[in-house]
């Protein structure tokens, strides 16, 4: 078995493009929310996390990515973090294998596929022979390999929030199992359409802010729901003898993961199991923190209950209060956070937080002092009450 | 490696156009009986192809998802049935494989309700708390090799040990106007050159294309000693699996195998065995033009002069291509031919073509010895994950 690190970072988010400009927004603490360019205020939202202005300020990013723009926006922002990462990886090409490369990626559902806005519906017929294609969440990852030449497994999933996650786990194995010596991973989403986000409401309480400082404060007593958002990470995982022996840059070692249900305290179970991979102490908890207020309660509560059955208090933060609800890309967000809190030192601060939910919890404020994190769990938690728990070590 | 815990089927359930059961399904597959025809659920009137493989005789129990979540709820009852797991464990993953999401009729666009259940994003959460799933829930969209991920995704779930029992299984069912119109304007659609003529014709000269089709396929994985020590019946061991991509082009494989030919040589590696050890191919097969010469070409460049030798059929032809579904389906239609020991033919062959040279077991099926058995399965995207399952004997 071997071990596996993360040597490659590509972000587009609507806090920046780069894994630099991200970081920087994050440990800013400034929220990175703009007014909302469709007409949401019949459903009470105002502010959402979009790309647009993150790539005005990136004059190569389109240039870059015309093919992918003529597909669909969620293809555009995976390549272009497909890129980066590589780029960010340094995986000189002499040392890419095409067949042992592969590619797990998670997708969030098409906007053109969204439920009521079909063509179907409008009894309009294709017009090009593309259109299939563009329907298709595997064609997202078939362009990054064509792109990057990753000839190895391919393997495309959809789903929650738990699902880029999900890819990361999976790339993971393959590359611990030796079936691949190097695998592109993470996830895209950009459904920033009427109908989706309607349908967000539907089931999610969405936050009614109109002003980007007071939106979205996780773990708030006063927070008032989640801000949607868009983006993509894809990170390059390889096996870490081998990026140690080119002298790579590693953000983190992939030490497991743990999934628990909400039934049966399988949350706290999950979150345990996972800090049960590290040989010491937790020190600090990326926490999934959307901003709602039984969600956050709930998961400030387990987080208790863990700490207490660890007998440590980890610090704990989220970074949606900056970036956002990504959907199906959120917890990709969450572990790519993890990684540079790891490799710069620095757990970002919680944004907003006045009055905690839980008061026991020792979150990240700026009054908080803390030694540099070496072992960090990733929270991310699904729609139906799936919790993924993933360990992350600092590598040096 | 992790471990490599031999993990076993011990629980299938299948709804196709062959039938709702087993059994159904056996008998066209031995008789080699088409349910391919002119679509008759529908109003057809402006699609422009009115061919394809329906699922007949078969009601769904429960309204609460639309078509493609009421066959995957059915055939996870069943498979749950068919492996006497009652109830489940905790640790029961649920690796489910779908499509395109399908737009909904319009006159079912307007109920909410259904619009909300009908997401396949949340599928799989739904029917993971409809059977009490406690452990992974993931949820594959390889297109048309989706139905054999589902099955590695699974293994691998057993055997890192996140997972006590995993339930694999895929859904699709894409027989709508904005469908057939997009596949038709691929020029992937079988239409008949003349009345009387009967497609689609896998690997035959005169081959266009696929009839589309649907239905679900759902199967319970866990390691072999776990079903030994319950008394479960085993179905089989899933000993080889591999995926790979072309990372050619979106619409074809390289014309030398690319991906299939890596995929079938990974899953040979994978179950450490030889070409000559492979009792049946099950193919791909779609009957497109470029699909059976490539996939053609990867058997032989892979099996080598054990190719010419080695039956090859698809089923393609008898129950259409269920997309994402096909590959859970014909897996299904695999374990009834081991069980059975007979090879399905394939249908609808008339004239041989030079580039297409192998035993395709044309029109009727065969008797035939088996242990192990290949499966194939292809996409969009050049997608490939090809399966190798094999009789487990006590």
């Amino acid at each position: 078995m071997r071990d596996v690190v993360i040597t490659g970072l590509g972000i587009c988010s609507c806090a920046g493009i780069g894994w630099n400009t991200f970081w920087e927004s994050i440990r800013s603490g400034r929220a990175a929310f703009h007014v909302a360019q469709m007409e949401l205020a019949t459903l009470r939202v105002n502010l959402v996390g979009s790309v647009n202005a993150a790539l005005d300020a990136d004059s190569a990013y389109r240039s870059s990515n015309t093919p992918q723009v003529a597909f669909n926006r969620t293809f555009e922002l995976l390549s272009n973090a497909a890129a980066l990462a590589i780029e960010d990886s340094g995986l000189p090409s002499a040392c890419r294998v095409s067949t042992r490369g592969g590619i797990v990626v998670a997708i969030g559902g098409l906007s053109e596929c969204m439920v009521g806005s079909d063509c179907e519906l409008r009894s309009c017929k294709p017009t090009h022979p593309l259109d299939r294609l563009r329907q298709l969440p595997n064609i997202g990852a078939a362009l990054v390999a064509i792109q990057h030449r990753l000839e190895g497994p391919s393997v495309t999933l959809i789903g929650d929030a738990t699902a880029g996650v999900q890819a990361i786990l999976q790339a993971s194995e393959l590359v611990r199992n030796g079936v691949v010596d190097y695998a592109l991973c993470g996830a895209a989403d950009a459904r920033l359409t009427v109908d989706h986000v309607a349908e967000m409401a539907k089931r999610q309480q969405m936050s009614p802010a109109t002003s980007a400082s007071n939106a979205c404060r996780p773990f708030d007593i006063a927070g008032q729901g989640i801000i949607a958002s868009e983006g993509a990470v894809l990170m390059l995982l390889e096996c870490g003898e081998t990026a140690s022996r080119r002298g790579a840059r590693i953000y983190a070692g992939i030490k497991g993961s743990a999934v628990g249900r909400k039934e049966c305290s399988g949350w706290s179970t999950a979150m345990c199991d996972a800090a049960a991979l590290f040989s010491d102490n937790v020190d600090g908890i990326i926490a999934h923190g959307d901003g709602t207020p039984a969600s956050d309660a709930e998961e400030a509560n387990t987080i208790d209950e863990v700490s207490r059955r660890l007998g440590s208090h980890p610090l704990v933060t989220s970074v949606q209060g900056i970036i956002g609800h990504c959907m199906c890309a959120s917890g990709v967000f969450a572990v790519a956070s993890t990684c540079l809190a790891l490799l710069t030192g620095t757990i970002p601060i919680l944004r907003s937080l006045r009055e905690p939910v839980n008061a026991s919890i020792r979150f990240a404020r700026p009054a908080v002092s803390y030694a540099p994190p070496h072992r960090l769990l990733a929270n991310t938690r699904g729609e139906h009450g799936t919790i993924v728990c993933v360990a992350l070590e600092r590598v040096i | 490696m992790t471990a490599r815990v031999p993990v076993v089927i011990s629980g299938a359930a299948a709804v196709s156009p062959l039938g709702a059961s087993f059994e159904a399904a056996a008998e066209s597959l031995l008789a080699g009986i088409s349910r391919v025809g002119p679509l008759t659920n529908r109003d057809v009137a402006d699609w422009p192809v009115k061919i394809g493989a329906e699922v007949q005789g078969w009601t769904p129990k429960m309204k609460r998802h639309e078509r493609i979540g009421e066959m995957l709820a059915h055939v996870i009852e069943g498979a749950l049935s068919d492996a006497a797991m009652t109830p489940i464990p905790s640790r029961t993953a649920l690796v489910v494989g779908l499509g395109r999401q399908p737009p909904l009729e319009p006159s079912a666009a307007i109920d909410s309700t259904l619009q909300d259940v009908a997401s396949l994003e949340r599928l799989p959460s739904i029917l993971a708390d409809r059977f009490r799933c406690r452990g992974p829930i993931y949820a594959c969209a390889n297109a048309c090799a989706s139905g054999n991920d589902v099955i590695g995704i699974g293994r691998g779930l057993l055997r890192q040990g996140v997972a006590e029992v995993v339930i694999a299984g895929a859904s699709d069912s894409q027989l709508s106007r904005c469908s057939v119109n997009e596949l038709a304007n691929l020029k992937v659609l079988a239409r008949p050159r003349d009345e009387g003529d009967r497609v689609p014709k896998p690997f035959d000269k005169n081959r266009n294309g696929f009839a589309i089709g649907e239905g679900a396929a759902a199967f319970v994985l866990e390691t072999l000693t776990r079903a030994e020590k319950r008394g479960a019946r085993v179905r089989a061991e899933v000993v080889g699996y591999a995926s790979a991509a072309s990372a050619f082009s979106l619409t074809r494989e390289r014309p030398d195998g690319g991906g299939a030919l890596r995929a079938i040589l990974g899953s040979l590696e994978d179950a450490e065995l030889s070409p000559r050890d492979i009792d049946y191919v099950n193919a791909h097969g779609t009957a497109t033009i470029a699909n059976d010469i490539v996939e053609t070409r990867a058997i032989k460049a892979a099996f080598g002069d054990h190719a010419l030798s080695v039956p090859v059929s698809s089923t393609k032809a008898l129950s259409g291509h269920a997309l994402a579904a096909s590959a859970a389906i014909e897996l299904a239609y695999c374990l009834i031919a081991l069980e059975r020991n007979f090879v399905p033919p394939t249908v609808n062959f008339e004239t041989p073509d030079p580039e297409c040279d192998l035993d395709y077991v044309t029109n009727q099926s065969r008797s035939h010895e088996m242990t192990t058995i290949m499966s194939n399965a292809f996409g969009f995207g050049g997608q490939s994950a090809v399966l190798i399952i094999r009789r487990v004997t006590s």
